[in-house]
């Protein structure tokens, strides 16, 4: 879906910028937002440009600079930190060769921490894209990035 | 048997995803109930239940209905705080999933009683399912006509929005998430005025948890007397606690207000994983208090957990068991608070980086006597002067380990010249 079909969706007020948003990174590839788009969305609403960046800049899940194919997002919060024994975060990093903040070199993945993900029953936990993974050991976390990375 | 289940007496047992079969276990009769009844009477009736707010401040509901009921502008929303980021919360997304129906049955009650027009479900963003599963239930109760115009075949109309977070704690924070709402950053306003009189557009509206709504249809089927014998004085009814942690058997457990929160570590919870010891115990969530093992007999219940002045009454208890550091775990809630911050006022945005400072000298065992003294005056003037029930609650981990913990804290302090 291209920019204009997602403005077209949606009515034209301001209070629909962040759906909207939302809605545009889940149909790139590299889940960001560029500096056109911003300013297209704020001709769009007859909101101001810096309002949108305000919001871009605000909210975790939205990147102003392309970030990886898949975005892996590691819960550090305390009841997942006390169950993780072997280190969730530094399991992944070690796995694709780089650091939380950082894309892979063919682009595929982005390594981000999280706040809490809401299923501390089930951890510790990662959430890769819109799919959320639990109970998760060493062997575990390494088969479902090799998964996705195919 | 400590559970009782009453808002969660549906979960595991229909299937979410059929409006049949919620309809099937009493789904929707509240609400027929309810219409059948005045809006002051619905009122009266969550009045007599003695409901508090579930999301964990625990404000009297019946007030705030009350108070949106008495404003006279034609458009007046109900907003459900599905934003549920507090480390350890995991109760909202349990019903979301696994009773949607109820909680927009909860919700056009409350909109009936009310005179509201709109009701909109904020979810964070992280909550990927349980926003699909709340779009999917909005468009099954609107085609039932338990949404939308002429509700019930009655002069009521009330639609469901559901808005999507994108990423930001301090978007629980009722300003803040009338701001998000908005399309604006979640920055939260300096109140008066209060939703119920200025909210979303300017408009009066009334912003409360997922449980809370939860409990209004099941206190119209059992009745506000019946529900107020359920629990204790001064908090009635039932709670979602969350277990996580060191714990044999971490999850959802409903039990009535005051059980000691020793009994449910030990038999819903089966005490502490791998045979080890309770170091320590956080309720509520990161916002909540730090309490040591011998404070475990006190009582889930609002009135006693005021003297914390936070908002532990969410529901999460958390147990760390030996091998974790206090300071370590004191210094990872701060820089959850720091990163959270939304920077508006001084006190949380300087204030979460002075504490996270402070704290690594306790760490490293570099602390000065006036360290300690630093720390207790900065945490005390963060909770007394920020806007917001971020910045109020986030040096409560810190207060209440310095009142329970304070022989830690003498014990890693360098004393000059010894």
């Amino acid at each position: 879906m291209s920019l204009k079909t997602i403005l077209s969706n949606h009515p034209n007020q301001p209070d629909q910028l962040i759906g909207i948003l939302l809605e545009l990174q889940a149909e790139k590839d590299r889940s960001f937002v560029t500096e056109e788009e911003a300013r297209e969305i704020a001709n769009h609403l007859g909101v101001t440009e810096s309002r949108v960046c305000a919001v871009l800049s605000f909210y975790s899940f939205f990147a102003t600079e392309p970030r990886g194919k898949h975005v892996i997002r590691v819960c550090k919060d305390v009841p997942c930190h006390v169950v993780d024994d072997f280190d969730v975060l530094k399991t992944v990093e070690e796995f694709l060769g780089v650091k939380a903040g950082q894309t892979t070199a063919n682009q595929k993945f982005t390594i981000e921490t999280s706040s809490c993900l809401g299923c501390c029953d089930h951890g510790p936990a990662m959430r890769i894209d819109e799919t959320l993974y639990v109970d998760l050991t060493a062997d575990r976390v390494r088969a479902i990035i090799a998964d996705i990375r195919g | 048997m400590l559970e009782r289940k009453l808002v969660s007496a549906r979960c595991g047992v229909i299937n979410p995803m059929s409006t049949d079969d919620y309809l099937a276990h009493d789904g929707y009769k509240s609400l027929e109930k309810a219409m059948t009844l005045t809006k002051e009477a619905v009122i009266a009736e969550v009045k007599t239940a003695g409901l508090r707010g579930r999301g964990g401040a625990g404000f009297p509901t019946a007030m705030k209905m009350a108070s949106l009921a008495i404003e006279a502008d034609p458009e007046k929303y109900v907003v459900c705080n599905a934003d549920e980021g507090e480390p350890g919360n995991f109760k909202d997304r349990y019903l979301l999933e696994n009773d949607p129906h109820s909680v927009l049955e909860g919700m056009a009650i409350v909109g009936y009683a009310t005179g509201a027009t709109k009701g909109y479900i904020y979810i964070r963003g992280e909550y990927d399912l349980p926003i699909r599963t709340m779009r999917w239930t909005v468009e099954q109760a609107g085609r039932r006509g338990y949404l939308g115009r002429m509700i019930l075949g009655c002069d009521f109309t009330f639609d469901v929005e559901i808005r999507s977070g994108a990423g930001s704690y301090v978007c629980g924070e009722e300003f803040a998430l009338i701001e998000s709402i908005e399309g604006k950053p979640g920055r939260t306003r300096v109140k008066p005025p209060f939703p119920t009189q200025h909210g979303i557009f300017g408009k009066p509206t009334l912003i409360s948890n997922v449980e809370t709504f939860v409990n209004i249809p099941v206190i119209l089927a059992i009745g506000g007397s019946e529900f107020a014998k359920i629990g204790t004085k001064s908090s009635t009814g039932t709670k979602l606690i969350c277990l996580s942690g060191n714990l044999n058997h971490r999850g959802i457990f409903e039990i009535p207000f005051g059980v000691p929160i020793r009994a449910v570590i030990d038999e819903l919870g089966g005490g502490c994983a791998n045979n080890r010891k309770i170091r320590m115990v956080q309720l509520g969530g990161a916002c909540g208090p730090i309490i040591p093992p011998f404070m475990l007999d006190m009582t889930i219940d609002y009135e006693r957990f005021e003297e914390f002045e936070s908002k532990t009454g969410a529901g999460a208890i958390i147990v760390i068991d030996d091998r974790f550091d206090l300071f370590k775990i004191l210094l990872r809630i701060v820089k959850f608070f720091a990163h959270e911050s939304c920077g508006k006022c001084v006190p949380c945005r300087e204030g979460n980086a002075q504490l996270s400072i402070m704290l690594e000298k306790f760490i490293d065992r570099r602390a000065t006597p006036t360290d300690l003294l630093s720390l207790e005056s900065l945490a005390r003037v963060m909770h007394q002067t920020s806007l917001c029930g971020l910045g109020q609650t986030c040096p409560t981990s810190i207060i209440a380990a310095l009142r329970y913990f304070r022989e830690d804290f003498l014990e890693r302090i360098e004393y000059p010249g010894i």
